[in-house]
């Protein structure tokens, strides 16, 4: 048990480093769960993007009505005051597109001056100016169309407003569209992000904690008192193995214990314990890649350095910060070689499972296998670097 | 006067380091600091040199009042901690180089001292290592050269010996004595009392805080009653039996066993050994080892506060 | 006596390679993470590129002439073609590219157009607009007709002129890019950072803190000199560390963080000083071992990077709309704004307020510093 003993006493005594990545894990948990996220859709439905419509020329029926479209036909975000705030908005892709009705605006189309006639801030060229501009067009077009063509008083309010009602009957005409029905993901993107986010932590943690045992217990010093001293070199080796996976193990409890809590704000879903077993099975991975690292990198600053760029390496590279979605083909095959990577890709499949056959959880079975695989290959690693080691020293 | 310390006390917390210290170290001699750890021989320095804050008692360096901002008076001192204190990213000559820089400004001369210094020390072969590479007692002697590069005319020296190999403790030695005649007054503390003996012309001995005899080494030991330390070993005969007659005898001060051995401190001034050999011859005592001792500063201790220096 | 241990303390700084682990390697490790990671994660600001689409013409329906002419006519902008149409000979065929992904989607033209996806996104939606348009265009025109059948012949020339409704009015002084908030939260990060050789430089100098620091306090130099040298050593390693960070963004990840070189280099400075001022008065003030000390600045850094968007653009989105004030008030956010609107604000009002309150913070955690350093005796070391 003295073993046992000096592992906890070392973790104790280390606790306040290992403390920072939890504290970083809960302020993530808490800024996460304030921010908003946007579901899936099962049917084709035509993309949205997000406009901000700041309507000056309001009173006016071709305004509002060109204001209650533009509305209809893509997100539409609450107007802000000054430009600074525009700004903002779309450099932080609150709103993809600005559209200004400016004063006048319905006046001047009817007397025939629709050139330049809106004003608008997007990014130029994206695909979203593109797309806000196309629903613009339609609309004006129709518009321009029915004004141009059939004579109508311009201050009968009235009559104006039957033309925009004819606009709007033609809008509702619209092309046929084949599309394969297929499963849709349903998720609960929070929690998913959540328990991604303890991967982060987890390695984090695991890395440090791993090696400040290591470092104690790799220790020359250490090594010969404990040859000399009555435990048997298996029944240390036997405790340093279950004193690791404890320490691992509470860490891990811990986090999981966190983001549950965090989760039950969400809603629990079933799915979800196939994500703690998930994430169980990246926590033995992560242990065994600490050891390596704690037995190959020596020195108290070098260690925290290699915990957190393995960490935060294999956070983004992996998909923990950034889904893998966004990534390029080459990152993608290079985060293969990292844990994390199939971390993530099963959190991802087990959050759009429709239902538990076995069809739909063998892949998921297969990522934490290949977890493992990881796993055991580190392990190797570790024991042919120990042996190699064992016999330079003594 | 280079130092005039006197009804110094200071605390941390409850606990009294520095008891109404009375200290006087006079230009141009070699002062010891004597005492077991914990003592306050390092409590001491720190507040002479002010950089601990105090309680009461006045300290003046070189006749003047030490504060914090004596810079004038801080440029004559050389100061080797007892801690370690080198920069760990400068190699020795660099080291040095740096302390020796907060001193003196001139470039050409402070590089005639940085050579001497590592002379002084025995570093010539090790200049270009980082802190880390060196040995204990190798880092220690570079902590001596870093405090002394600049030639001050009060040296203070914190145990500056601890780790370091009896030959170069040696050379260190020599060298302060050489550094003394050459005109600074030097305040060497130690808890080896054979150090002191050796190269201090006065000593104070601390004890928790206090101070409990302060002079020249003679005046130490004449402040006891010892004259000599006389060991006989017994070869016949059980020496207990020999306690008390031996203890009656004149000039005999006190007399102890231990195993097959007598050890008996005389009084001062007389030579007690030619009695109590003829003595022994009388009673046909057959006696092995006889040998006789001076009586040391850790004698001069047990006698003041009943317990060793050695084994505190 | 200044400039020498200046001089001393910037070759210490130079080689003290734990410290700088911190402030320049691993942040040129997080931006090259950053860099594999980010070049095309968002898709709205994605530049939109010219959509394939497959046209398949039923035989026996001659169609609308115009139509594949005006497909092939529309453009995006005066370069950029909007489609590229392909036509196929058979359904099939189309299919077959459908599913090898060569075109977004296709059209099978009978008497009325229907579209054939495999799944939904940007392109199936381009696609889909621009054929409910044209019907409804179509039908809007018969709609007319019916009624004033005199005004067909108008139509014609209606459609002649290309009427762009909008004129942009976009005052920003280069493009949005919310990936550069990860980037910006970077360099804050670097910043604060700093704090560690704040510290370090605090526990070199206050004689509580290390026998280093006692042993230069016994030394005739007064303790503000050496604490000015000191600072001023560490500043201008810090300071061309995060240089270098910028440096390597710009020219190896070739990330766009604005051309006013000047001012960059000023809010790089400003950014610096207050991470080190940080760093050095925790490194005063708490209480403790380095370890406790070091803990702090890098939960501090931690938290303050989160805030600012490092992980999750988002969350810095969320934090400031939640409470405006943090886009100054959180040390993160401010240095990661004052940097954004160097490259987004013509108006250069946030750049000088971000400016005022980084060395104005400095100025204030340098005066207490100096405070706290004019003690100079110790209860206990
Ligand atoms: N910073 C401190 N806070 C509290 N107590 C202290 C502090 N420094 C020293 N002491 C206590 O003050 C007493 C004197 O310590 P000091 O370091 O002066 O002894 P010393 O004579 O130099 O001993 P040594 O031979 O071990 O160097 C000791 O009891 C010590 O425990
Ligand atoms: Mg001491």
């Amino acid at each position: 048990m003295q073993v046992f003993k000096v592992i906890i006493k070392t973790i104790r005594k280390n606790f306040h480093v290992l403390s920072i990545y939890l504290i970083v894990f809960v302020g993530f948990m808490v800024l996460m769960s304030s921010v908003q996220s946007s579901g899936g859709s099962s049917m084709f439905s035509e993309v949205k993007r997000t406009v901000m419509i700041i309507n000056h020329d309001s009173g006016n029926v071709i305004a509002d009505e060109f204001a209650d479209f533009m509305k209809r036909a893509s997100i539409p975000i609450d107007p802000v005051e000054t430009e600074e705030e525009m700004l903002d908005a779309l450099f932080n892709e609150e709103a993809d597109y600005i559209l200004i009705i400016p004063e006048g605006f319905s006046a001047d189309f009817l007397s025939g001056s629709y050139s330049n006639a809106l004003e608008q801030q997007s990014i130029a060229g994206s695909r979203s100016a593109v797309w806000t501009d196309m629903k613009i067009r339609k609309y004006m077009d129709l518009l321009r169309l029915y004004t141009k063509l059939s004579d109508v008083d311009v201050n009968d309010s009235e009559a104006i407003r039957a033309l925009t009602e004819k606009v709007e009957k033609q809008m509702n005409t619209e092309t046929v569209v084949i599309y394969p029905v297929g499963v849709k993901k349903q998720g609960n993107e929070f929690t998913a992000m959540y328990f991604k986010f303890m991967g982060y932590s987890l390695m984090a943690v695991t890395i440090l904690g791993i090696g400040f045992i290591l470092k104690i217990f790799n220790g020359r010093d250490f090594r010969n008192r404990l040859r000399c001293s009555p435990e048997k070199t298996s029944n240390v080796n036997i405790q340093l193995v279950i004193g690791s996976l404890c320490f691992a193990a509470v860490a891990w409890l811990v986090l999981i214990l966190i983001a549950i809590t965090f989760s039950y704000f969400e809603g629990i879903k079933p799915w979800i314990w196939l994500t703690v077993v998930n994430s169980f099975v990246f926590m033995l991975s992560t242990l065994c890649m600490s050891v390596v690292l704690g037995l190959v990198v020596k020195g108290e600053n070098a260690r925290s350095a290699v915990a957190n760029v393995v960490a935060l390496g294999s956070s983004f590279l992996g998909g923990i910060f950034v889904p893998q979605e966004f990534q390029s083909e080459i990152v993608r095959k290079i985060a293969g070689f990292l844990p994390a990577f199939w971390f993530v890709k099963a959190i991802d499949e087990i959050q759009g499972l429709s239902s538990f056959t076995w069809n739909n959880i063998r892949p998921i079975m297969m990522y934490m296998l290949i977890q493992l695989i990881f796993g055991v290959a580190f392990i190797c690693v570790a024991m042919a670097v120990s042996r190699e080691r064992s016999r330079r020293t003594v | 006067m280079v130092v005039k310390v006197s009804n110094l006390v200071k605390r941390y917390g409850d606990l009294i380091a520095l008891d109404h210290l009375d200290l006087e170290v006079r230009d141009g001699e070699i002062f010891g600091l004597l005492g077991p750890n914990g003592s306050g021989k390092t409590t001491a320095i720190n507040c002479i040199l002010s950089l601990l804050s105090i309680d009461k008692g006045d300290i003046e360096v070189f006749g003047e009042k030490m504060t914090p901002s004596s810079y004038h008076l801080k440029r004559d001192i050389g100061i080797v901690m007892q801690n370690v204190a080198v920069v760990e990213e400068l190699n020795v000559l660099e080291n040095i180089d740096f302390f020796c820089g907060l001193y003196v400004n001139d470039r050409e001369e402070r590089k005639k001292l940085v050579d001497e210094a590592i002379e002084f020390v025995g570093l010539t072969e090790f200049k270009k290592f980082y802190p880390k590479k060196l040995s204990g007692g190798l880092l220690r002697r570079l902590n001596i050269a870093c405090g002394i590069a600049h030639k001050p005319k009060l040296i203070i020296l914190d145990e500056p010996t601890v780790a370091v190999d009896p030959q170069s403790r040696n050379n260190i030695l020599e060298g302060i004595v050489r550094l003394n005649q050459a005109g600074a007054t030097v305040i060497y503390t130690s808890h080896y009392m054979e150090e002191v003996e050796q190269i201090c012309s006065r000593i104070c001995i601390l004890d928790k805080g206090k101070m409990i005899a302060q002079g020249t080494k003679e005046e130490l030991k004449g402040m006891i009653r010892i004259g000599e330390k006389i060991t006989v070993e017994f070869l016949s005969g059980r020496p207990e039996d020999a306690v008390d007659w031996m203890g009656a005898m004149p000039h005999v001060a006190s007399v102890e066993c231990k195993e097959n051995r007598l050890l008996i401190k005389t009084e001062v001034g007389k030579n007690g050994l030619e009695g109590i050999l003829s003595e022994l011859k009388k009673r046909d005592i057959q006696t092995g080892l006889i040998y006789c001792e001076l009586p040391t500063l850790n004698d001069v201790f047990l006698e003041i506060t009943g317990k060793e220096l050695r084994d505190v | 006596m200044f400039w020498r241990i200046f001089r001393y303390r910037l070759i210490s700084n130079i080689r003290d390679v734990g410290t700088l682990f911190w402030t320049l390697v691993f942040p040129l490790c997080l931006a090259t993470f950053f860099g594999l990671v980010f070049p095309n994660i968002t898709s709205s600001t994605i530049t939109f590129e010219t959509v394939n689409i497959g046209v398949y013409e039923a035989v026996d329906y001659p169609g609308d002439p115009y139509l594949i002419e005006n497909l092939k006519a529309a453009k995006q902008s005066e370069n950029v073609d909007l489609f590229h149409v392909t036509q196929y000979e058979s359904i099939d065929e189309a299919e077959d590219a459908l599913q090898n992904k060569e075109i977004s989607g296709y059209a099978v033209i009978t008497d009325q157009a229907v579209l054939h996806f495999s799944g939904s996104g940007f392109n199936q939606t381009i696609i889909k607009s621009f054929f409910d348009q044209y019907t409804q265009v179509r039908s809007a025109i018969v709609d007319i007709a019916s009624e004033n059948p005199g005004a067909i012949s108008e139509v014609a020339s209606l459609f002649e002129e290309e009427v762009e409704y909008t004129k942009s009015t976009f005052a920003g002084r280069d493009k949005p890019d919310s990936i550069l908030i990860y980037f910006y939260s970077l360099i804050a990060m670097t910043c604060l950072y700093g704090g560690f050789q704040g510290q370090k430089e605090i526990m070199h100098i206050q004689a509580n803190q290390s026998s280093l620091a006692a042993r230069q306090n016994i030394s005739p130099v007064p303790k503000l000199k050496l604490f000015g040298s000191s600072i001023l050593s560490v500043t201008l390693v810090q300071y061309l560390s995060i240089l270098i960070l910028i440096a390597y963004l710009v020219f190896v990840l070739r990330i766009n963080i604005g051309d006013r070189i000047g001012m960059i280099l000023a809010a790089a400075f400003a950014g610096c000083c207050l991470g080190i001022s940080f760093g050095a008065l925790v490194g005063a003030v708490v209480k403790g071992g380095e370890g406790i000390k070091v803990a702090i600045i890098i939960s501090f850094s931690m938290i303050l990077s989160l805030m600012s968007g490092m992980m999750q653009a988002s969350i810095k989105i969320a934090v400031e709309k939640a409470v405006p004030a943090f886009k100054y008030a959180l040390p993160g956010n401010l240095i990661a704004n004052t940097f954004y609107a160097i490259y987004y604000f013509n108006d250069n009002e946030r750049f000088y307020f971000g400016m005022a309150l980084m060395i104005g913070i400095s100025i204030v955690l340098y005066a207490i510093l100096t405070l706290i350093l004019r003690r100079q005796r110790y209860a206990s070391i």
